[in-house]
């Protein structure tokens, strides 16, 4: 198998996950909205924003996948999946070192995981983002080089 | 097409997997102010709220430090109550 199309394959399996993670979340925040925004209005952090958050997260999180679904806006999709991931893992830190007492406002069955499984969830799917965000706008870049190079002179 | 094959199996595959999700009500997804009942199960004048604020039934149970007898250890309430309060409360953690 070539280098390339192994790059490819994984860039499309990182892609694959996060629409299947963000469209699952997404659905499921949703769907149990008012939970979702009564356990943020607990959070130290959130609860000043709860009620806007509890909507906004999870229609930004649908946005991403859509992003992430459409060819040309992958790369920027990308980007956006591991700033979220990152927002994510710095929150949970966040939590499990201040107030681990209090339960996860996660979707689905995401919120049957305690506080250091859900770090160490995020955690991996940051550091499988990172370089797929990274091949994604290499491969851009050398699309763009073969375009250009096709232009008559 | 092709490129969106893996996508919209993805998409599928969560609104899927989302609709067979079954969203539980479950007790130790709630928070509750917990207080220490004394030997006749009433919650003594000037108790005060146990680990700081409120936490959830299953964090609780995990440290409430009580062992020896099936009686209410710590009894749980969703609002703070006027004290003293013989009511069984909202949740407890047993001595067990």
């Amino acid at each position: 198998m070539k280098k390339s199309t192994g790059r490819t394959l994984y860039v499309e399996f990182v892609i694959a996950l996060f629409i299947f993670l963000f469209v699952y979340t997404g659905i499921n925040k949703l769907y149990t909205i008012q939970e979702f925004r009564a356990v943020l209005s607990k959070s130290p952090l959130l609860s000043f924003t709860a009620s806007y958050l509890s909507l906004i997260l999870p229609v930004f999180e649908l946005l991403v996948s859509l992003l992430l679904l459409l060819p040309h806006t992958r790369t920027l999709g990308l980007f956006l999946s591991t700033m979220l991931m990152a927002l994510f893992t710095a929150y949970i830190g966040y939590m499990i070192l201040f107030t681990p007492k209090l339960p996860c406002s996660c979707g689905g069955i995401l919120k049957d995981l305690n506080w250091s499984q859900h770090l160490l969830l995020n955690f991996a799917l940051l550091l499988m983002s990172i370089p797929a965000w990274l091949l994604s706008k290499k491969d851009k870049r050398f699309i763009a080089i073969n375009r250009n190079s096709r232009i008559p002179v | 097409m092709k490129k969106y094959l893996l996508g919209i199996i993805a998409v599928i595959a969560a609104i899927t997997f989302s609709s067979f999700t079954k969203e539980e009500k479950k007790p130790a997804d709630d928070i509750y102010y917990f207080y220490m009942v004394d030997e006749n199960g009433v919650i003594p004048a000037g108790a005060s709220v146990q680990f700081g604020g409120q936490v959830t039934l299953g964090y609780a149970n995990a440290n409430d430090g009580c062992t020896g007898s099936t009686n209410h250890c710590l009894r749980g309430f969703i609002t703070q109550p006027s004290l003293p309060t013989a009511q069984s409360g909202d949740v407890q953690t047993l001595k067990n």
